[in-house]
């Protein structure tokens, strides 16, 4: 079996792959965003053609590990696993891009205090320390790093929550910021997304190694 | 002589699923051959009307195990056995069993399929024959019944007198089932019965498999992990003369116990 | 020359020499009959076969040499092949495969090339005397029997390893007992061997001369034998007696009679032949 061994880590690497060009990419759009750094901004959409083609050669390679290997057991759970990961990282790289398009079309910096009354580095920081969980979990096949991010998505849930109030606060007090605040807003809520995104991620990653399907039940 | 299981009398053509349903519950069942230890303490129940698989690498003891439920064993000179295997509640290893009794309720299919050297009809009739029967209407119709139970009535009801030999592989296979459901057991072994067949008659075999299943519980010795997947509804994995691990085949093939189980049916061992 | 002409070269002499050897052989066969058909077969006609022998060439005839030789062939039948057989199973199919069961194999296939003479001397001494049975038809054909039952055995034996086992496997797994299956399975599927061996060891019973002589059988017999304790005498024993007559007649009359004796031996290996490959084809 040492073909289908040799074809599974290949797998696994490509896996590792997609989530590192992903979470740079979420990385990269978000600063681009906090310094409305448009060369930055590019470089994110024009990597999008990277992450695309990394995604169908997932795909593709799951598709042959099934018709060839016949898994079972732990191999099927991680075959079914990658292309759900796969599925959702493609989603959040495609958020990150729609991030770092706003920066490019949109000319006017948005203003540090809209950013801190949103708690927005919060959020970001909240997802950054998701990725870095899944991250983990998924090299390490460590299913407690992957649980912490549960918790973790509850914070990005509350600022999604708090920041419709606070908008309407902030543009009742002065009503030229309307545009920043809607693209605020769009973007504060892809972010809570992405939050999710991550959570599923976590999710198939516990399947795969615990079997145990977590999807739909309250999480801890 | 005592009899295993209570017989319907043969005189009368009467639908299998009449019968009594054959729970068979086995009791730390030990096996030497001379020194060597070849089962080490098997414990283990079957469910009637079940198909049941028999896996693990070469030499764990699969066949030699399925072997002890007809007592085809008992041939080796140098086998010695202790332990219990109950059918029905009998133990059918006592002095007093009818070894010939048994085995009309526990039939056999071996993996070289091996017809007599005889016309079909004679090879289905045999088992009949050998107990006696002498309802020339009685038999013919078992034989039209159990070539039709196995789907090959149709290739050779034109020349039952043809000779068995002259079939192809996969209907000689088919052949020897017939004959064994002729003596109408309620309990079937089966060691390998499709790795000496083609694609096609292997598929045949199986289909044949999950329809005998309503009617009879199924024993199968199988090398081919895909296969016992494919038919039964527990699997037992063996190693070494021991049994590691037997539940759901649904189980044992998405989430295992034991991680040897995992070990050899990712083929990562054995 | 290199290795690949060598070997060529080895394989041509090899089978310019084969083919030598049985074209010599073959020669010699033909050779033989020949001389025979041309000293003998104007002798035969129905006379010769009818007539009994005579003090005259011309009027001596094999008639009571030839009932002599069926009688002996028939009653050697009747008893070496039930025995035989029965040895050949209980041996094979019955008897414990020790260390006892080893040397009785061993002695047996001996018993096969023993001198027919020595069963000659055992039969006059056990038949012929303790028994009483005198020199007729009976103590030849027991005696014989003794000579050509190891070969019925070996022969059985042979036949009934050949049936595989898996034919006896899948009869015992139906439930039938040991005897259900030796009778039904084993012993059809082995006839053919069996009954190849019992033909052949027949054919051979049928020329023996030297035990037949010690029983008792007598050169000169003008009756053919009516019951099985009547005097005989046989074919091989006719031709021994009539080469030893100084006329020329009686030559002729002996290359005849060999002739009618080779014939029975074709046929009956003919016969054994003729079984062998329906056998073999069966069971394929």
């Amino acid at each position: 079996m040492a073909n289908a061994q040799y074809q599974r880590d290949l797998l696994n690497e490509s896996g590792a792959e997609m989530l590192a060009i992903c979470t740079s990419q979420l990385e990269k759009a978000k600063d681009a965003f906090l310094n409305h750094d448009s060369d930055l901004a590019e470089e994110v959409i024009l990597n999008e053609i990277r992450v695309n083609a990394l995604d169908l050669r997932i795909e593709k390679s799951c598709e042959k590990f099934l018709a060839l290997y016949n898994p079972v057991a732990i191999d099927l759970r991680f075959i079914m696993a990658i292309r759900k990961i796969n599925f959702d990282l493609e989603r959040i790289a495609d958020h990150a891009c729609s991030i770092s398009k706003y920066v490019v079309e949109v000319d006017e910096k948005i203003s540090s205090h809209l950013f801190e009354v949103l708690q927005f580095q919060k959020m970001y920081d909240t997802i950054v320390k998701m990725l870095d969980n899944i991250s983990e979990a998924y090299t390490n096949k460590d299913v407690k790093s992957a649980r912490k991010v549960f918790k973790k998505d509850k914070i990005l849930d509350k600022i999604n929550t708090d920041s419709f109030a606070i908008l309407e606060i902030e543009i009742k007090k002065d009503n030229n910021i309307i545009s920043e605040a809607l693209l605020l807003f769009s973007v504060i809520k892809k972010m809570e997304r992405v939050g999710d995104l991550i959570k599923n991620i976590a999710e198939e990653i516990i399947f795969y190694i615990d079997a145990e399907v977590l999807k739909h039940k309250k999480k801890k | 002589m005592e009899t295993v299981i209570e017989q319907i009398p043969l005189d009368k053509t009467i639908d299998p699923s009449l019968k009594k349903k054959a729970k068979i519950e086995v009791k730390d069942i030990k096996v030497w051959y001379d020194d060597f230890n070849a089962i080490k303490g098997i414990d283990m129940d079957i469910k009637p009307n079940t198909v049941t698989a028999f896996i693990g690498p070469s030499g764990c003891g699969k066949s030699t195990f399925l072997r002890l439920f007809n007592r085809m064993n008992d041939y080796v000179e140098s086998f010695r056995m202790e332990g219990k295997i109950k059918v029905n509640g009998n133990n059918i290893y006592k002095k007093k069993v009818n070894v010939e009794e048994l085995r009309k309720e526990i039939g056999m299919v071996f993996q070289k399929p091996n017809p007599f050297p005889k016309s079909i009809f004679d090879n289905v009739a045999y088992g009949l024959k050998i107990q006696g029967i002498t309802d020339k209407q009685l038999i013919e119709e078992r034989v039209i019944d159990c070539l039709k139970q196995v789907a090959l009535w149709d290739e050779v009801k034109d020349d039952l007198k043809k000779s068995a030999m002259a079939l192809s592989g996969g209907q000689q296979q088919r052949l020897c089932i017939a004959r064994t459901l002729a003596v109408q057991p309620s309990i079937i072994l089966m060691d390998e019965p499709t790795s000496a067949l083609d694609p096609i008659s292997t598929a045949k075999v199986e289909e044949l498999i999950f329809k005998l299943k309503e009617k009879y519980t199924i024993i199968i010795v199988t090398h081919n992990m895909q296969q016992a997947s494919r038919i039964s509804d527990y699997t037992a994995f063996f190693y070494l003369g021991e049994l590691i691990e037997y539940g759901k085949t649904k189980t044992i093939f998405t989430n295992p116990e034991k991680q040897q189980t995992e070990n050899y049916i990712t083929g990562r061992f054995g | 020359m290199n290795n690949i002409q060598k070997n060529r070269l080895k394989d041509q002499i090899f089978k310019i020499w084969g083919i030598g050897c049985t074209l010599f052989a073959l020669i010699l066969l033909v050779f033989f009959i020949g001389d025979i058909l041309i000293d003998g077969i104007m002798r035969i006609d129905w006379g010769f076969i009818t007539d009994l022998p005579s003090r005259k060439a011309e009027k001596s005839g094999i008639y009571t040499a030839l009932m002599g030789s069926i009688w002996i062939l028939l009653l050697t039948t009747a008893i070496a092949f039930p025995v035989g057989v029965a040895a050949g199973v209980y041996l094979e199919e019955y008897s414990n495969k020790n260390k006892l069961s080893a040397i009785l194999e061993i002695n047996i296939s001996n018993l096969a090339g023993v001198p027919s003479i020595i069963y000659g001397l055992l039969g006059l001494e056990v038949f012929v005397r303790i028994m009483g049975l005198g020199a007729s038809v009976l103590a030849g054909s027991l005696t014989l029997s003794l000579l050509i039952l190891p070969i019925i055995i070996v022969a059985t034996r042979e036949a009934i390893k050949a049936v595989p086992k898996s034919i006896k496997d899948a009869s015992f797994a139906l439930g039938a007992s040991k005897w259900q299956t030796i009778w039904n399975q084993v012993l059809p599927a082995s006839s053919g061997g069996i009954l190849t061996g019992v033909i052949l060891a027949l054919s051979r019973a049928v020329g023996e001369t030297a035990p037949l002589i010690v029983v008792g059988a007598l050169a000169y017999v003008p009756f053919a034998p009516e019951s099985p304790m009547d005097e005989f005498s046989v074919l091989p024993i006719q031709i021994f007696n009539w080469i030893s007559r100084p006329q020329h007649g009686f030559i002729e009359n002996a290359a005849a009679a060999i002739i009618i004796l080779l014939l029975i031996t074709f046929i009956m290996n003919g016969i054994a032949v003729y079984f062998r490959n329906k056998w073999q084809r069966k069971l394929n």
